[in-house]
């Protein structure tokens, strides 16, 4: 998937990965892999200042620890992030379902 | 020797990336330490070294495909610190300044004119106008929709504004004043509050001023 498609929704499938619990940068960047299997193609260097913008935002809230010996910024979905987060599921269900609706092949029709 | 790709990489954003210093060192330390746990990831896959550092760094992208991203969230940043200054320092001064007339510390002289009072009217209107301006422009610092160069630049206004506005109105009331003034200044306390002042001012100019010249940093001017 080319990293135009995803413009504009990383900010939810960064607040969908961190559902589970707080995950540090380079984790987040593999879960979104993972999760997409393979098929998000964005740069990873785009990532981190999406997560600084959800933090400015109060969605997530980060601290930093040292994470296998390495200094990390963890980053936790806050209550205002779980919020967006399903207010952006019920958006997107509703505008795939009309977007499908129009797309779809039109059957039935003289 | 060539040098590590990925230190080399994290240079050469840092070198194009402008703003708040701790907020700039803390997104180039994540971004170096994200490297390098992607740099482990494919050398656990079997890579050698060299080639997952530069697999990493492929990844990540080019410092000009992920710096404006990091240049806006910094104008942002800048936005947001200078509007919480700017909320906090106006009025400060003001409610400084009735303090020290209500304390008796500081005597008027003969009675202010007619210019004096409305001068001095105008000039608290303008502080708290200001300031509730940076209040405002504070609060839309936590809103993702609206562009961070947008919102820093109207706090970089503001702040000139306000201090160009407030240190204009100081200077033409104590003009007016003629003898009242020269009365009040040969007070120490008001002497102490007139450099504190000046001196608060010029901070507000060069902050206002360093918060513009940020936003004046165009995406399109990074190199790709």
């Amino acid at each position: 998937m080319r990293p135009a498609a995803v413009h504009g929704h990383l900010d939810g499938l960064i607040l969908a990965v961190l559902e589970d619990g707080p995950l540090h940068g380079y984790a987040i960047i593999e879960a979104l892999q993972a999760r997409s299997g393979g098929a998000l193609d964005l740069p990873t260097g785009t990532v981190y200042p999406a997560l600084r913008r959800l933090e400015r935002s109060t969605l997530l809230s980060g601290s930093w620890s040292t994470v296998g010996g390495r200094e990390r910024r963890t980053y936790t979905l806050t209550r205002a992030g779980r919020h967006a987060l399903a207010t952006q599921r019920a958006e997107w269900s509703e505008f795939t379902a009309v977007v499908e609706a129009v797309l779809r092949p039109a059957t039935g029709t003289s | 020797m060539t040098a590590d790709p990925i230190t080399s990489h994290v240079a050469a954003l840092e070198r194009v990336l402008r703003g708040p210093q701790r907020t700039r060192q803390g997104m180039i330390a994540e971004a170096h330490a994200g490297l390098l746990d992607a740099a482990e990831a494919y050398q656990a896959g079997g890579l050698p070294p060299e080639k997952a550092a530069v697999e990493a760094v492929r990844d990540f992208g080019t410092v000009g495909e992920v710096a404006p991203s990091f240049q806006d969230e910094l104008t942002a940043r800048q936005g947001r610190s200078a509007a919480a200054q700017f909320a906090i320092v106006f009025p400060t001064m003001l409610a400084g300044w009735d303090l020290l007339w209500s304390s008796g510390l500081v005597r008027r002289g003969p009675a202010a004119t007619e210019v004096v009072v409305s001068l001095a009217g105008f000039l608290d209107t303008v502080t708290v106008f200001i300031g509730l301006a940076a209040v405002a422009l504070l609060a839309v610092t936590f809103l993702r929709s609206v562009p961070p160069r947008w919102v820093t630049r109207a706090v970089g206004l503001t702040g000139a504004i306000g201090a160009l506005a407030c240190g204009g109105t100081s200077i033409a009331m104590n003009v007016a004043g003629g003898h009242s003034t020269v009365t009040m200044l040969r007070n120490p306390a008001a002497i102490a509050a007139v450099v504190a002042s000046v001196v608060v001012m010029a901070l507000i100019v060069w902050q206002s001023v360093r918060t513009l010249r940020l936003c004046s940093r165009q995406p399109s001017g990074f190199e790709r």
